[in-house]
Formats: C-alpha cells, sequence, structure tokens
C-alpha cells in the first residue's frame, strides 16, 4: 500500500510539475543550479589536504608479524592467492627436564602482492591470530609493479598506521565476558600480582632480565605454563605506555585465560593488561635460560633495559588494569577496556543473559540494545564454559604444556622469526568480540 | 593620398591584430571560465594547480598541450579538405568580432549592414562543420556533420527573426545605431517582445553553438566528437575548442549589443553615464557568458528529433510572431 | 590609386573565381566541385563588395554559400557522396557543356544589350545603403518581390506536398 501511495504521489507531483507553465520547469533548473553555485564546495583538494577516512577504510594490509603461526589460513583463503608465505619449522628444546622437545613454525617470508590483492580483506577476517589490520594508508602506488609486493617488513612497518580499535560503546560489556565474574577476578588478581611480579622474578635474576623482554612473555615461574602469550609484546608492549591496558593487549590476554592452566592458576593472570605485564616483567625468570641465546636485540624496545626498569612498567600497568576492574565491579558502566576474561568462570548462559538484560534496561538501554547485549553476553558466557570444558581440569598446571607452554622463547634469534606460535589449540579461537592491537 | 593609403593600412593592420589577439585571449578566457564555473555550480573547484592561483593557467596549458600533439591526418581522408575544414570553421568565427562595438567608438568596423554582416559570416562555419566531417572518413564524423548542419540551418532562422526584430524596432541595421537606439536595453523594452526575442535569440545561440543542451552533433556518448573525431592537436583545438569558445564569445557580444544595450548603462540615467561604456559592456557580456555557462550543466541534451522539432515548430513561429508584434509596435506605438 | 587597387583586386578576384568555376565541372569528386563552388561564390561575394554593394555582397554569402551550398552538400553527403578520397561523377560532361555554354552566351547577350552602350563606372566610394535598397524594393520593385515571393511559396508548398507524398501512398494502402 504504502508503495502505491508513494507511487501516486510521485505521479501527482510530476503532473502538477507539468502543469505549473510553460518552461517554469527550465527555470526550477535554472534555480537550481543556481543555488548551488554558492553552496559551500565539498572538494578536498587531495594531494593537500588529506581527507579523514573512516577507521575501518580499506587501505593497506598491516602484518603484526610476532602474532602470526603461520598456520596459511590467509594464503588458503586469498581468492586471488596474493599471499605469500614461506616458513620451517624449528625445534625448541623441551620446556622442562624430561620434556619433549617441542617444535614450532617459523615465519621466513609474508608478502602480500598487492597488484593482485582485490582488498576483499578475507585474510584480515580469517586470521586467527589477529596477525593482519587493515590501515588507512592507501598511498602505495609505485612505478614498477614489482614493488607493490611489499614483504613482511614492509607489511609490519604499516602496523605503526593501524588505528587503535574503537572505543567501547558507553554500556557495552567488556569485550571478556561476565562482568561480576571477571570484576572477581581481577580482584584477586590485582590482589595477589604484585607480589609476584616484583618481588620473585624480577628480581631474582637480574642478569637475565635484559633479554627477557623480547622473549615470549612468560609467567614466572614454571608452574605458570598458563600464559600462551606470543611474543608479542616483547617488541612493542615493554615500554611503560605501551605496557597500558592498551589495545593491544587483549588478544594475548584472552588466549592466557582461554589456557585452562593460566586460568586456574589463582594467580594474578586473569586480568589481562596485568596479566600481560606481570609477564613481561616477570618474564625473564625462565626465558633465561633460553633466552640468552636469543642476544639480538629487538627492535623497538631497549634491550638494554635492567630488569627493574622492565619491572616498573608493569607494575605501573598493572594498576590501572585492576582499577578498572573494580570499577566494573561497582557496576557501572565498564569504561576500562582491557577485558576481564572470567578465567574459566563460566557463568550459565541464560543466566547472563537475564542478568545483562536487566543491567541494560537499569541503565535505560533501549530494548533491542538491550537485547542484543544480552544476547552478546550469552553466547560469549557459552564460549567461556566451552573453553574451560576442553582442556582437562585447570588442576595441574602443567598439564596443558605441550600447547600451552610453548611460550617460552625460543632461541630462534631474530626477534621477527620467532613469532612463536604457541599452538593455540583451543585457545586462540575464542578471540570472538574485537580484536585489539597495538 | 599615399600617406592616407598608408595610414589606412596601418589602422587596418592594427584593427586585424587586435581581433587576432583577442579572439584567442577570449577563448582561453572563455575556456577558463567554463571550466570554474560549472565546477562551482556542481560543488567542485576546478582547476587549481596551472599558474598557481586557483588554475588561471589552465586553458594556457591545456593549448600548450595541444600543440605538442601529433597531426594525424587518416589515410582514408581526403587530406585538403581535412587541412582547410578547420580554417573554415575558425576564421568565420573570428571575422565575427570584426562588428562588435564594445564601445561608441571601440568597432573595428562600424558596418552599415552589421547584423547581416553577423548572421553572414556566422552561417560560413557549417560548411567548414560539413567539410570536417565528411573528409573524415569516419562515419561518426560524417553523423556529427550532418546533425551538425541540419541543426545549424534550423537554428539560424530564429536567430536571423529575432535579429530582425531588433533591427526593426531600431530602424537600422548598424551595430551602433541599434545601441544608440536602446535607451532600456532592448530585452526589457519594449515589454515582452524584447523579452521574448531575447530568449529566443540565447535558445538558438546555445544550439548554434552545439552546447549542452543542443549538443547532438558533438554528443560524446554517440558519436565521440561528431565532426571533430579525428582532429588532433591544433587542428582540433582550431576546429573544435576555439570555434566553440570563439563563437560563446562572440555570440555573448551579439547579445549584449542586439538585447542588452550594448555599451550603455542599464537604465537612461545620467550619473551612470559617467562609467565608461567598455565596463558597461564587460559587465553585460559577463552575464550573458554567465548564462550560457549556467545553461550547461543545468540541462540534459536533447534528442535529434526534439531538437528539430523544437527548432523549426516552435521557436520559428514564435519569432514569426514576434516579427509581426514589433511590426504593429512600430506602426502603431 | 585607388582606382589602381580595385582593378588589382578585381583580377585576383576574378582570376581565382574563373579556376574555382573551371574545377566544379571538371572535378571528379562532388563533393570537391560543391565546395569549389563556395569559392566561386565566395568570389561573387567579394567582388560586390568592392562595388561598395555590401548589402548584396551579404546575402550572397548567407543566402548562397550559408544555406544553399550547405544544403547541397548535406544531400550530397546524406546521398551518394563517397567518403574521402573516391571519386564519383557521371558522363554526361559533354551535355553540361553545351548547356552551359548556351546559357553563358544567353546571359551575356542579355546583359550586353540590357546596357548597350551605357558607360557604367564601377569605381565608386560609396556604396548603396542597407535602407536605401529597402526602399526602392518596396516601391518601385514592388511588383517583382511580391511576385518572387509568391514564387518562393509556392515552391515552398510544392517541396512539402513532394515530401509528403509517400504518406499519402501509405495512407492509400492503408485503406
Amino acid at each position: 500500500m504504502a508503495v502505491d501511495e508513494r507511487k501516486l504521489s510521485d505521479a501527482r507531483k510530476l503532473s502538477d510539475a507539468r502543469k505549473s507553465g510553460f518552461g517554469l520547469g527550465l527555470l526550477k533548473g535554472m534555480a537550481v543550479t543556481l543555488k548551488h553555485l554558492f553552496k559551500h564546495n565539498t572538494v578536498i583538494q587531495y594531494p593537500d589536504e588529506k581527507q579523514d577516512l573512516p577507521p575501518r577504510t580499506r587501505g593497506v594490509i598491516a602484518l603484526k608479524e610476532e602474532n602470526c603461526t603461520v598456520c596459511m589460513l590467509c594464503a588458503r583463503e586469498c581468492p586471488d592467492w596474493c599471499i605469500y608465505i614461506d616458513s620451517h619449522k624449528e625445534t625448541l628444546p623441551p620446556k622442562r627436564a624430561g620434556g619433549r622437545p617441542r617444535k614450532r613454525n617459523v615465519l621466513d617470508r609474508f608478502a602480500i602482492d598487492y597488484s593482485l590483492c582485490m582488498y576483499c580483506g578475507i585474510c584480515v577476517e580469517v586470521c586467527p591470530y589477529d596477525a593482519l589490520f587493515w590501515s588507512r594508508e592507501f598511498e602505495y602506488s609505485e612505478y614498477d609493479i614489482r614493488q607493490l609486493t611489499h614483504e613482511k617488513e614492509r607489511l609490519a612497518d604499516w602496523m605503526t598506521t593501524v588505528l587503535p580499535p574503537p572505543e567501547l560503546e558507553q554500556g557495552a560489556d567488556l569485550p571478556g565476558q561476565p562482568a561480576a565474574a571477571a570484576a572477581s577476578a581481577t580482584v584477586e588478581a590485582t590482589g595477589a600480582r604484585p607480589a609476584n611480579l616484583t618481588s620473585s622474578a624480577v628480581e631474582a635474576r637480574p642478569e637475565q632480565a635484559a633479554t627477557a623482554p623480547r622473549e615470549g612473555s612468560f609467567t614466572t615461574e614454571p608452574a605458570r605454563p598458563a600464559s600462551s602469550l606470543p611474543p608479542q609484546e616483547q617488541k612493542r608492549e615493554t615500554s611503560p605506555e605501551d605496557a597500558q591496558p592498551a589495545p593491544g593487549l587483549d588478544t594475548e590476554v584472552k588466549a592466557a585465560q582461554g589456557l585452562p592452566g593460566a586460568t586456574t592458576q589463582p594467580e594474578p593472570e586473569v586480568t589481562l593488561g596485568a596479566g600481560r605485564a606481570a609477564e613481561s616483567v616477570t618474564q625473564p625468570a625462565d626465558t633465561a635460560q633460553v633466552g640468552s641465546d636469543a642476544t639480538s636485540a629487538p627492535e623497538g624496545q631497549p634491550p638494554q633495559k635492567t630488569p627493574s626498569v622492565a619491572a616498573e612498567p608493569a607494575v605501573t600497568a598493572a594498576e590501572p588494569v585492576s582499577q578498572a576492574g573494580l570499577r566494573n565491579l561497582g557496576g557501572q558502566a565498564p569504561v576500562a577496556r582491557p577485558s576481564t576474561e572470567p578465567a574459566g568462570v563460566a557463568e550459565d548462559p541464560e543466566a547472563a543473559y537475564r542478568r545483562v538484560l536487566q543491567e541494560q534496561a537499569s541503565r535505560g538501554s533501549s530494548p533491542q540494545v538491550a537485547e542484543a547485549r544480552a544476547k552478546v553476553a550469552r553466547v560469549k558466557a557459552e564460549r567461556g564454559m566451552a573453553r574451560t570444558a576442553t582442556p582437562a581440569p585447570a588442576t595441574a598446571p602443567v598439564q596443558s604444556a605441550p600447547q600451552a607452554t610453548p611460550t617460552e622463547p625460543e632461541p630462534s634469534g631474530a626477534p621477527e622469526a620467532q613469532g612463536p606460535a604457541p599452538e593455540p589449540g583451543p585457545v586462540a579461537p575464542t578471540a570472538d568480540e574485537d580484536r585489539t592491537d597495538g | 593620398m599615399p600617406e592616407i593609403a598608408l595610414t589606412a593600412w596601418q589602422i587596418l593592420l592594427v584593427k586585424v591584430l587586435v581581433i587576432l589577439t583577442i579572439v584567442p585571449v577570449g577563448a582561453l578566457a572563455g575556456g577558463y571560465a567554463e571550466h570554474k564555473v560549472m565546477a562551482h555550480l556542481q560543488h567542485r573547484l576546478g582547476p587549481m594547480y596551472p599558474g598557481g592561483f586557483h588554475g588561471w593557467a589552465t586553458t594556457l596549458a591545456d593549448g600548450l598541450k595541444f600543440l605538442y600533439k601529433e597531426d594525424i591526418v587518416p589515410d582514408a581522408a581526403d587530406r585538403k579538405v581535412f587541412s582547410l575544414a578547420p580554417a573554415a570553421i575558425f576564421v568565420p568565427v573570428l571575422m565575427i568580432y570584426l562588428v562588435i562595438p564594445i564601445d561608441r567608438n571601440l568597432i573595428v568596423e562600424d558596418l552599415d549592414v552589421g547584423i547581416f554582416y553577423l548572421l553572414a559570416v556566422g552561417s560560413i562555419s557549417t560548411i567548414g562543420v560539413l567539410m570536417a566531417g565528411w573528409s573524415s572518413a569516419n562515419k561518426y564524423a560524417l553523423i556529427g556533420a550532418l546533425r551538425s548542419a541540419a541543426q545549424l540551418i534550423a537554428y539560424e532562422l530564429p536567430i536571423v527573426l529575432s535579429a530582425a526584430v531588433v533591427a526593426m524596432y531600431a530602424g537600422s541595421l548598424s551595430v551602433i545605431d541599434i545601441v544608440e537606439k536602446q535607451n532600456f536595453p532592448f530585452a526589457i523594452w519594449p515589454p515582452g517582445i524584447g523579452l521574448i526575442a531575447f530568449l529566443v535569440f540565447t535558445t538558438g545561440a546555445v544550439a548554434e553553438m552545439t552546447r549542452v543542451p543542443f549538443d547532438m552533433p558533438v554528443a560524446e556518448s554517440e558519436i565521440i566528437t561528431g565532426p571533430f573525431t579525428e582532429y588532433t592537436g591544433m587542428r582540433y583545438i582550431f576546429s573544435h575548442m576555439f570555434a566553440e569558445m570563439g563563437h560563446m564569445v562572440a555570440f555573448a557580444g551579439i547579445g549584449v549589443t542586439l538585447f542588452l544595450g550594448g555599451y550603455k548603462p542599464i537604465i537612461p540615467w545620467s550619473p551612470l553615464e559617467v562609467v565608461p561604456g567598455v565596463i558597461w559592456f564587460g559587465l553585460k557580456f559577463a552575464l550573458m557568458i554567465f548564462l550560457f555557462l549556467w545553461i550547461r550543466p543545468t540541462f540534459p541534451r536533447v534528442r535529434e528529433d526534439q531538437l528539430q522539432k523544437f527548432a523549426w515548430k516552435f521557436l520559428i513561429p514564435v519569432s514569426l510572431v514576434l516579427v509581426l508584434a514589433m511590426g504593429a509596435w512600430v506602426l502603431y506605438v | 590609386m585607388a582606382e589602381i587597387w580595385q582593378e588589382v583586386v578585381f583580377w585576383v578576384f576574378a582570376v581565382a573565381m574563373s579556376l574555382a568555376a573551371l574545377r566544379v565541372v571538371t572535378s571528379s569528386n562532388v563533393v570537391h566541385a560543391a565546395l569549389y563552388l563556395v569559392g566561386t561564390l565566395m568570389g561573387a561575394a567579394a567582388l560586390y563588395v568592392l562595388l561598395f554593394a555590401e548589402f548584396v555582397a551579404w546575402v550572397q554569402v548567407l543566402v548562397y554559400v550559408g544555406a544553399i551550398v550547405v544544403l547541397m552538400l548535406f544531400g550530397l553527403m546524406l546521398t551518394r557522396a563517397p567518403i574521402g578520397k573516391a571519386h564519383f561523377d557521371n558522363n554526361q560532361r559533354l551535355l553540361a557543356a553545351v548547356v552551359a555554354g548556351a546559357l553563358f552566351g544567353v546571359t551575356s547577350y542579355i546583359m550586353v544589350r540590357a546596357f548597350d552602350g551605357t558607360d557604367v563606372n564601377f569605381a565608386r566610394t560609396v556604396g548603396t545603403k542597407a535602407g536605401g535598397l529597402g526602399e526602392v524594393i518596396f516601391s518601385a520593385y514592388i511588383l517583382p518581390f511580391e511576385v518572387v515571393s509568391m514564387l518562393l511559396l509556392a515552391a515552398l508548398v510544392g517541396a512539402i506536398v513532394v515530401a509528403r507524398k509517400d504518406e499519402e501512398v501509405e495512407g492509400h494502402n492503408a485503406d
């Protein structure tokens, strides 16, 4: 009906316009263009001025090399076959005496041929480890088509142009999950963490600390194999600012949480930011042995940092996180980004659904928004359960060793090469919500 | 006598040089104005780089570019005719400028039959267009030439008739007389007749220039550039760009002279007489050019048959009625 | 002095016109022939200007060059004119020559007879003004003028009738 009415009114308008008198239509047309003469033009003088492109602009694809596990998903999904990946396997010494030697893929080459790329973004979508990101940069044309194949160094350089993920909406759930559970977790964590962080690990082995940062971040003690954190942190996040609950971190955090080992730990790792920071700091401890070989300095960061320095950032980083967690506890809108995952503390999906629904209602969200958020919460809760379910009960920390433990730093040498891919088993895919990056 | 003859020649030489300078400069300026006005009518900026300040040298750079282009004559073309056509198109345009009075004394030659001369000269370039279209040995060119010829013939009549209306009112064919006769611009007075005649003239002028919405002869979506499809480099510039721009400038000048009171103030009020005629002419001329430029981005191209129908079934009858009406006005008012 | 110049210019144009006229009839390409005709007619206009008959000169240009030749070209191109260099000719030159020669003889004879010994001085410095011409046409020559108008009108109507013939036939068929 509505359509018919519209048609009718269009027809009426048309006939009215025709009736309006000879030549008036022409005058109207002239008036329209004349009006536009005085409107402000919308031209952006491109090379001189640049448009503020939308955050999701598909300009160029950046590679966060440390996150890449050489899983080849991107290369396989690419409709144009424009991603080239070479890698080799390295055998790593067992984590602890009597263990099994581990194998790891080392990325040798990662190249995207932009003369073929059609910017579909499938590779970015499909990457389970958040190694690929869209950047808004688009000025990389070349006189020689061969230059359009960006090797991994160049792709990694684009990372500096990647925007941080958008702010969470007011009232949105934290990326992690059920707020209450998360909050409690953080509380514990905050309480526990500082202790082991500062004291034990770092100070214990100052010598090693120097190399530590670059290595895969780790838990202080062997007992805490939990975090499967990829070495990403080593590179960029060691510096204090980076250590902040910056966006980039969550991914690892999630990974960490996903791990059964991690979650079960009585200690700190639970909070993302905090956990991470802790690891990077504490790391030196384990890495020490291994790390000594891997001497090459990470690019960004000062290898020379003394342990104490390294430790510092960690601590400071931890602070905000815990506060955020506390705030969440209070039931306010979660502002802080660090996802407080309820490590293994699974909430009943339905309960989560109802709870969020209520929260949203009390906060005055519209019914649709409330429902949507509640559904998200439910899904998250379900996934959280799944996660905990797969791995063996968290009792034995070592348990997950084969997969989760890989974390440690390999001696592989060049920092880049070692984007150690923790075989993530069940873990990684959980990263549902936003992927964040540095 | 020799001295006098000599000075006469010198004067003639100067006049010719002036025309030869004015036309290309006018065409370049017109082209620039077209770029900019059209751009702003469409929320754009138009050219901004060449020359630095708002791209003032755009058309100059364009012209230079064309200078460097290869002059290509198609194998199958009729070489002589092909080469002559641009001249046949462009020279008449030059000749129009002879009788446009920029001020009371600023006119190359005040011919006794001024208007008639304008119309006669203007009709010559049709031959050039036909030559260009036929000699190119290209079917698009031929189609374009035929369209162009048909259109130029059809729209010449309304122009001639509307000019005749003016001549009847002024009682003279001399452009200076016509301007002097217009205390109020003819488009205002006599009421109605003048305005309609002006509109008929403007419509006809747009069609004669083969500009949108009457640009079927060069409709790029159908027949590339019509008669000029095979032209390159300077020949293209002269046959198409300069001819169109030169025509536009010329028609604007004619329109100002015949319908807007030329170099005289818009109303006969003595304080306005202080302003020099050149400035009045310039203002009106700019208005006229703007009108032409304004039409272009506003209207869509009309179909060939609509175009012919409009000329023969509407414009010509209207202008005939105008002639009658003006006759009555002259006799009884 | 001025007369000499006039003379010189006259001969230049006259020779050019004659050559163009020759080419009109000898050219093997109809379009070329038509274009040479343009040259001839323009030359005629130039001669009128030399005689200070401006109005006639521009009428010549407007009507013959601007309209008649354009129509000729138009018709040729619409129908049979080959595009480009190809030749197009018929084999009636002899007949054409005879007709043209006869016509030339007749008109020459008439013109000579018309002035019959009167000495006409063409070297004038002031031409007829358009106003004067108009007055003459609409007073002394009003009858010939009206006759010509009627003739043209009849031709116009006839042309329309001829052009519409097909439609009528179609109408019959439909009936």
